[in-house]
Parts: structure tokens; sequence; C-alpha cells
């Protein structure tokens, strides 16, 4: 009896420490990924609908998406971000769809996006991160499009 | 036993009656609201949408007689917002909401060339270069004042933040209690249940306008302003 007292609490503490091994190490690892191939070598937007947009998530793509609508009221850093998205994708030569906000409806990713601008990333089909108009941390990201790539490039690795 | 049942009556109806006086003694009228404050994040912090009474919470704070509802777009808006993802169509609104288009009390800048120019026409105010609102109508401000009361909230909104944002500052630079004025966002991120669909689903570029409250200004019926040589 004492014996099987003593394998268990050997068998849960290696159990124990493996859980923290793996903890530890995805902390210090890079989890960082690549988009698929075919988002790289072109800097550029692409214009998708609702329904593309169903077909991504159905898939096991990695992209990202660019959702947006403009609004106006002589103070256009709304606008402005698209330009810095452009910006940045050019001078990196990627490639993002973009969006109206209108034809997210449906979509797993209109659970994350509240309000626009926002970039959704996804990994093999799912949200992985989403910049988000309304956290106040993510302000600073939406500056320009240095700023942008900081938040782009701590999840998206560049080629 | 009869007078039991005539206590027990009574009872009863003196629990009711003095639950009814006293709903009349203490209610004291819609909760007192929060002074604006802007939300966090870029949208909250460009625009000024405020961070309590926004379109995410607008339903909580609809139907107070203290608070009049203004949404400050155009039916149909001259600028081709559809050139940058906008939307020049009033295609739906919250309800409560009254339309007081902005680009008719003042003159809109600053518009990317893709959208062009929006209304060019007759407005009641203009917004010069050093930013002052000069009236351009003996009624100018009359009409401000009859849409905008001064001892009311004043809920302010569009399609995505920014006329009402700009209608708050021009209110605000007019001597209004910007304390009283809330920028509560843009109707393209309404997900409540209050909404009023206006784009018809009879067909194409099809919109029921007629369930639209919308006070369009007759500057044939003002005196206009003359300029002073």
């Amino acid at each position: 009896m004492k014996r099987k007292y003593v394998i268990l609490s050997v068998g849960l503490v290696i159990i124990g420490l493996l859980i923290a091994l793996h903890v530890y190490l995805s902390s210090t690892t890079d989890q960082r990924f690549y988009l698929d191939d075919q988002y790289y070598g072109t800097g550029s937007l692409i214009d998708i609908d609702n329904n593309r947009l169903k077909e991504l998530e159905d898939s096991d793509a990695s992209f990202a998406v660019l959702v947006y609508q403009i609004s106006i009221c002589g103070r256009v850093s709304a606008y402005d971000f698209n330009h810095y998205v452009e910006e940045f994708l050019e001078d990196k030569e990627m490639a993002l769809y973009q969006i109206l906000f209108f034809e997210i409806e449906g979509t797993e990713m209109a659970e994350h996006v509240r309000v626009c601008p926002s970039v959704v990333i996804y990994r093999e089909g799912q949200v992985a991160a989403f910049l988000d108009a309304v956290a106040a941390e993510h302000t600073e990201y939406y500056k320009s499009a240095e700023d942008f790539g900081k938040w782009l490039t701590n999840y998206v690795k560049l080629k | 036993m009869k007078n039991k049942k005539a206590a027990i009556l009574l009872f009863v109806l003196a629990f009711i009656a003095g639950g009814v006086i006293s709903y009349f003694i203490f209610d004291t009228g819609p909760a007192k609201l929060s002074k604006p404050v802007v939300g966090e994040g870029i949208y909250s912090e460009t625009f000024g949408v405020d961070k309590n009474i926004n379109e995410g919470t607008i339903d909580d704070y609809l139907n107070r007689e203290d608070t009049v509802y203004r949404d400050m777009r155009m039916l149909i808006d001259n600028a081709a917002y559809e050139n940058i993802g906008g939307d020049s169509y009033l295609s739906g609104f919250v309800r409560g909401f009254e339309a007081v288009p902005f680009p008719l009390i003042v003159n809109v800048t600053g518009l990317p060339p893709e959208v062009g120019d929006t209304y060019q026409g007759d407005t009641l105010f203009t917004l010069t270069d050093e930013g002052k609102y000069i009236a351009n109508y003996d009624e100018s401000l009359e009409f401000l004042e009859f849409y905008f009361p001064r001892d009311k909230n004043i809920f302010l909104m569009c399609g995505g933040a920014g006329y009402a944002g700009s209608m708050k500052s021009m209110l605000t630079d007019l001597g209004w209690d910007e304390d009283k004025i809330y920028n509560v966002g843009g109707y393209w991120f309404y997900e409540g249940d209050n909404k009023v669909t206006v784009k018809s689903d009879k067909g194409e570029d099809v919109y029921d306008f007629w369930k639209v409250t919308y006070h369009d200004i007759d500057f044939a019926s003002m005196n206009r302003i003359e300029d002073e040589a």
C-alpha cells in the first residue's frame, strides 16, 4: 500500500514538472508564425466580401484582413490608418485582405471586431489576434505604418 | 370569522395603497446621467465617443424625457463615401433618434479627394479657417436651440461617429454645456434591439425614408444675413 502511494506521488511530481516545463518553453520560444506563402512578395490590399471571408475562415489558411468603414469629420485618422497599412505592405511586400465592416456579419470575425478599423490575423483558419479600435493599449499601433508594423510583427513573421 | 376576513382584506388594501403612495413619493424620474467621458481606443479618442453611453449601451438610455436624440446624417449624402468604404445613405437608425442633417448646419471640410464634395448648398453656419462659426441666417441659432435644447441632455449619433463628434464640438464652441452633450457613436456599429432598417429588401437601392423623422431646413423661409461690405 505504501509503495503504491510513493509511485503515485512520483508520477504526479513528474507530470507537474512536465507541465511547468511546457509553460516555460511556451513563454520563451517564438510564437510568431508565417502567413501562407501567397501573401508574401507583393504589396497589396485585396478586396474580399462576406462569402470569400467565410470560405477563408472554413479553410486552414493563415492570413490577415483589414476591416474598415471610413467615417469623416475632418479628423480623419480612421482614413489615415488604411494608408498606413498600405504603406507598410508596400514596404514589406506583403498582402492582406480588406473587407468592409458591413460585410463581416455572420463570420467568426464579427464576434471579435465591434468597431473599425481593425486588422484580424488568422492562423490556420482561427482568429489568432486582432487590432482593437476600442482598446487603449492598441491606440499607438494606429498612428503610423511603422507602429502598425510593430503590432503585426508581434504575431506574424516577415520574409 | 367575518371580522377576521375583513381585517385581512383591509390589510391587503392598505399594503397596496402604501406601495402606490411610496411610488409617487420616491420616484424622482430617470437616473441622473454620468458626465460625458471619452472612451478608450483610437475610435473613441478620434471622434470623442462616450465611454459609458455609446452604440454598445445606448439601449439602456433610450426614451428619457430629459434627453433629445439626434442623428446627424442626411438621407442621401452628396459625398461618394462608397469610394472609401463608407455609406452615403441613411440606411438605418436607432429608434427614437431624429435626423438633423449636419452638412446643412455647417459646411463640411476635410474630405478625402476620393469622395468628392458633400452638400455644397446653403448652411445655417459657416466654419471659417480660423475655427469660428458665423451665422448665415437670423434664425440659425434659434434653429440649434430648438433641436438641441440647452436644458436637456443631447445624444448625438451618425454613421461612423464623425458628424456626431463635429456637432458636439460646434455646440460646445457656441456656448452649450459640454457636460450635457454625448457623442454616442456610430449606427454602423450598433447591434442593439432598437434598429430601424431603412434600406428596403424590395430591391437594389430602395430605401424606406418615410421611416425617418427628418428635419430638413427650409432656407427659403429664413432671413439671410447679408455680408457686410
